[in-house]
């Protein structure tokens, strides 16, 4: 059964389906839930039943149990239960949403169902549908089917849901309703679900395939805005290659797959849709060029020469109605086609006037709801009257929302010269969306009569009706957008013929391009720029001449239009480089590099030798740029260059390259004469990641040029590296470092540490020292004093060496207690230290140890200190006896 | 009336002879029988007034929709907007086809026989 057949009635489907599907309980077996359809109440219409039965027991042949305990006077005491089928709509609401929160099992779903498809609450039936959503496959797809002709979209919408989960068994139902329009909420859920289902396996046989194609093709106007992600997705899933096939089929397949390839700009299928440039139906040859254009210029243009989407306003307030024709409006929509022709028979039977005037006021004041009831009321009675209030609040609702106006609009079947003039009579603020509503309406048809819109006051509408002309790919479009690209008074205008124009031949771009430029307003000549050059070699010596355009955005996008263009003009384009301000040039070689960096070497290559100094420089900053190894050796080779300023563009060129083969040639250049030049080496070679620059950054320490000596003293604080950091530690020993080389290793902190220490226990006093006030600075006294406690007497010579060097109380005082350190070695030290550090505290331990320490060469140690404090020894040299220790020898500063 | 079948089941010929009228109270005895026959038949010699319209909209809640039907019927010869409202109510609420195409029908000869310019309701229609 085709569902959508306009001539099936959707609820006889329906009720086909309840009588299928529910058919009644074999004798004796009661429901299991209460939620069962209970075939055993009789609470169906007659053609319902298998036979009338006017006494249930009867009918049954069981017992004659009367249903009722006992009479009532005021009511009927029939015990009722509050089911998903009791007669009170409020019942059937609060059972189905406690079904809803708690979720249904297996033996639920059929009576879920049931209310999906019959109940007459079209938000019951909504409800049902999202009730039974985690089960949507166990609903029989033929009952799903027969939901599809639900008279509500929003309840068909959610049918689409359910039938998609179903999978690739569902897709023949769906393929259908993804270009149906009638029913915009159904439309917009198949184009969600479909493509998913194929991108997910399902498969679209030939046959369906080209009934989708042919349907696409006949979407009259083309794909709008709203459909297009959707059938964008849809041709992504079914692939360029069968689209690119079906490109040759008969001209409704052809068409559907032009517009399908357009819309999803697959490179295979673009190509394949290029080619078609002399294809006998003028849309295909509007969008073979338009994939020609994306094709050359190998990517998506800024323009956009596909259908504009229509603006969405608000809707308008909401009123009340008269009851009863509201009552049999909303009757029309019932999901049963008997009650449906009651409330048609119904209507016909009122006087016309009164029904037309009942719409209008409801189409002019009432809700949503109640407005596309009144739509509906139109479109079946066709009350013509009715049109414009139909028109205007289409126009003024928003787009998802507009489908019962538009489908009411499509039944009435104006003639497009009548279409156009309700348009005209809109409210001014309704009209531009009227234009495209007309277009959605008529079609094609209206497109002889939209030109006289040209002429509406407003600027918004003129847009719309270029905008429905481009879209259209009518050959009268582009000569009307001239015009007013020409002549109309508003620039937003101006700027939409532009996007009209940009669907044209090169000839009409170039003709239109130059008339954009010459435009007062500044988005005018953007948008041209934009649209009109794209992918056009012709055009850019035009675009060149935007490059000078007083307005950033115009200029931008020239250039970024110029660095796409294929085969770019080299002489042309070093003119225009070379005649622009630095900002300018910078820009544009930015734009460059982004889209076409080998351009950058070869203009590099051309000019590096150029007699002018200034071309020279300019050339270097585009190698620069390129970063090519062909650009990186016309930047070493232009170190040397005789002209001071290439020099040091070059230089500072190799900031960016940062290449290790520039490592020599950038020494070289600390040798330069001129200040600048040495400055952009060291800063170049503080950039290059090579074992031998720290060496040479070392030696620009002594540079006499303070900036240079300071750039290098930066360049190597910033390296952090231990290795790097013994470098110039080293440096200390040379006096014409020691202060620079002190300065960058106090400014590399806690990594110099080691590299200092190393100095600070070497015999060059001056360096030591130095080393020392380093470290004491960096990491003072307090690592070194622990380590006096370790159980290594090489650890505690050596950071007694490194007090020593650091010197102050503190390291003394720690000296001090290290007097009595169990290794002579260590306490000779310490003795000598204390000596040559000249601390008097020292003087009382060091006597002490003179006088008792076992060990000669302590006790030699020992003197010798008190000698360099000024002390003589106590009792001079026959009070003392000490054993002779003549392996141990003590280390400076007190030997 | 303490047994339903004091009021028995007309026959079309009852009907065509114009059988009487029944009140309140004689249509509340009826209406708790348990033959759904007898329930719709009262309904259909359902009498007018505020009472009657009382046990009338009480049966529109009926378990069974050939009685909901005959309520319907009966609203129809019922006054004024009351009966009106309940009308719209079960043309769109009611879970029985049969029911709602009545309670359509209805609305429609309300507003055939009503005058232009007349309130919903106002209007005694033609029973």
């Amino acid at each position: 059964m085709d569902v959508n057949d306009p001539g099936q009635e959707p609820g006889d489907s329906i009720l086909d389906a309840v009588n299928e599907a529910f058919e009644p309980p074999p004798q004796g077996s009661p429901p299991e839930d209460e939620d069962r359809p209970d075939h055993g109440s009789d609470d169906r219409p007659d053609d319902e039943r298998p036979e009338p039965p006017r006494t249930r027991q009867g009918a049954r042949g069981g017992p004659a149990t009367p249903r009722r305990t006992g009479p009532s006077p005021a009511r009927p005491a029939h015990p009722r239960r509050v089911t998903l089928f009791s007669a009170s709509p409020a019942e059937r609401r609060a059972r189905l949403e406690h079904l809803a929160t708690r979720g249904v099992d297996t033996g639920q779903v059929e009576a879920v169902a049931r209310v999906l498809a019959a109940d007459p609450d079209p938000e019951l039936r909504i409800l049902a549908a999202r009730t039974l959503g985690d089960m949507a496959g166990r609903v029989p797809i033929e009952l799903l089917a027969r939901a599809l002709a639900d008279p509500h979209d929003r309840v068909r919408a959610e049918v689409v849901l359910l039938i998609a989960g179903h999978g690739e068994h569902g897709l023949h139902l769906l393929l259908p309703l993804v270009t149906e329009r009638r029913w915009p909420a159904t439309q917009l859920a198949a184009l969600a679900v479909v493509p998913r289902l194929l991108a997910a396996g399902s498969r679209l046989g030939d046959p369906q395939l080209e009934r989708f194609l042919t349907a696409v093709g006949s979407l009259d106007p083309p794909p709008m805005n709203g459909e297009r992600p959707g059938l964008e997705a849809m041709a992504l899933a079914i692939g360029p290659s069968r689209l690119a096939r079906s490109l040759s089929g008969p001209d409704g397949i052809r068409r559907g797959a032009a517009r399908l390839v357009g819309l999803s700009r697959i490179p295979a299928a673009l190509r394949a849709l290029a080619a078609m440039v002399e294809d006998p139906i003028d849309e295909i040859r509007m969008l073979a060029a338009a994939a020609g254009r994306i094709a050359q210029a190998g990517g998506v243009p800024a323009s956009e020469p596909f259908p504009l989407e229509a603006d969405r306003t608000e809707a308008e307030s909401w009123h009340a109605e008269p009851a009863l024709l509201g009552a049999l409006a909303r009757a029309l929509g019932d999901p049963a086609g008997t009650v449906r022709e009651q409330s048609m028979a119904a209507m016909q039977g009122i006087p016309g006037g009164q029904v037309a005037a009942w719409v209008r006021g409801t189409l002019e004041g009432a809700g949503g709801e109640e407005a596309a009831t009144a739509a509906l009321v139109a479109g079946r009675l066709r009350i013509v009257a009715a049109a414009r209030s139909l028109l205007e609040r289409a126009a003024a609702t928003p787009l998802e929302d507009r489908g019962p106006f538009v489908a009411a609009l499509e039944e009435l079947g104006l003639d497009p010269d009548r279409l156009v003039r309700l348009v005209t009579e809109l409210d001014p603020a309704h009209r531009q969306a009227g234009v495209r509503l007309a277009w959605q309406v008529g079609g094609r048809s209206i497109l002889n009569h939209l030109p006289s819109l040209l002429a509406d006051s407003a600027g918004a509408v003129r847009m719309a009706v270029l905008e429905v002309l481009g879209a259209s790919g009518d050959p009268a479009a582009a000569s009307l957008a001239a015009e007013r690209l020409a002549n109309d008074s508003s620039a937003a205008v101006r700027a939409t013929a532009v996007h009209v124009l940009a669907a044209s031949d090169a000839s009409t771009r170039r003709t239109a391009l130059d008339q954009a430029m010459a435009d007062p307003d500044p988005d005018v000549r953007a948008t041209a720029v934009e649209t009109l050059a794209g992918g056009s070699p012709d055009l850019v010596p035009l675009l060149l001449s935007a490059i000078h355009d007083v307005d950033r955005r115009v200029w931008e996008a020239a250039m970024a239009q110029v660095a796409g263009a294929p085969n770019l003009d080299h002489g042309l384009l070093w003119e225009t480089l070379r005649s622009l301000q630095p900002e300018r040039r910078e820009r544009l070689t930015e734009a460059l590099e982004a889209r076409n960096a080998p351009l950058l070497t070869e203009l590099a290559a051309q000019n590096a030798r150029v007699p002018d100094p200034a071309e020279r420089a300019i050339a270097l900053d585009l190698a620069a740029r390129a970063g090519t190894s062909q650009a990186t050796s016309l930047v070493v080779a232009a170190l040397e260059d005789p002209d001071p300023s290439v020099r040091r563009t070059a230089a500072a060129a190799m900031n960016t390259l940062r290449s290790p083969a520039a490592v020599e040639a950038l020494s070289k250049s600390l040798s330069d004469p001129q200040v600048e030049v040495r400055v952009e080496a060291v800063r170049a070679l503080g950039l290059i990641d090579d074992d031998a620059v720290p060496d040479r950054l070392i030696e620009a320490l002594k540079d006499p040029e303070v900036r240079v000596r300071d750039m290098a003293a930066d360049a190597l604080a910033r390296w952090q590296s231990p290795a790097v950091a013994r470098r110039v530690a080293a440096a200390l020993s040379s006096p014409d470092l020691r202060r620079a080389a002190g300065e960058v290793l106090g400014r590399m902190g806690r990594v110099a540490v080691d590299a200092l220490s190393g100095v600070a226990v070497s015999e060059d006093v001056e360096a030591a020292g130095a080393a020392g006030s380093l470290i004491e600075r960096i990491a003072g006294p307090g690592p070194f004093i622990e380590g006096l406690s370790s159980i290594d007497p090489q650890e505690r010579l050596r950071c007694v060496r490194i007090l020593g060097a650091i010197g102050g109380p503190t390291a003394s005082d720690a000296l001090l207690g290290v007097l009595a350190d169990p290794d002579v070695r260590v306490r000779s030290a310490a003795a000598g230290l204390l000596g040559a550090l000249g601390y008097l505290p020292a003087v009382k331990p060091l006597r002490r140890m003179f006088l008792t320490d076992p060990v000669s060469a302590a006790a030699v140690a020992a003197e010798r200190a008190l000698r360099s404090l000024g002390v003589v020894p106590p009792g001079g040299e026959e009070v003392r006896v000490v054993e002779e220790v003549p392996q141990e020898q003590p280390d400076r500063p007190g030997d | 009336m303490t047994e339903a079948t004091a009021v028995p089941t007309l026959t079309p010929m009852d009907r065509l002879s114009g059988a009487p009228e029944l009140g309140a109270a004689e249509l509340s005895d009826a209406l708790a029988s348990a033959e759904p026959a007898v329930r719709s038949d009262a309904l259909d010699r359902a009498g007018r007034g505020p009472d009657v319209l009382e046990v009338v909209l009480d049966a529109l809640v009926d378990p069974d929709p050939e009685v909901r039907r005959a309520a319907v019927r009966a609203l129809v010869r019922g006054d004024g907007p009351r009966a009106t409202r309940a009308l719209i109510e079960v043309s769109a609420g009611d879970v029985s086809v049969i029911v709602r195409a009545e309670a359509v029908a209805a609305l429609g000869r309300i507003l055939e026989a009503m005058p232009p310019g007349a309130e919903p309701g106002s209007t005694e229609p033609s029973g």
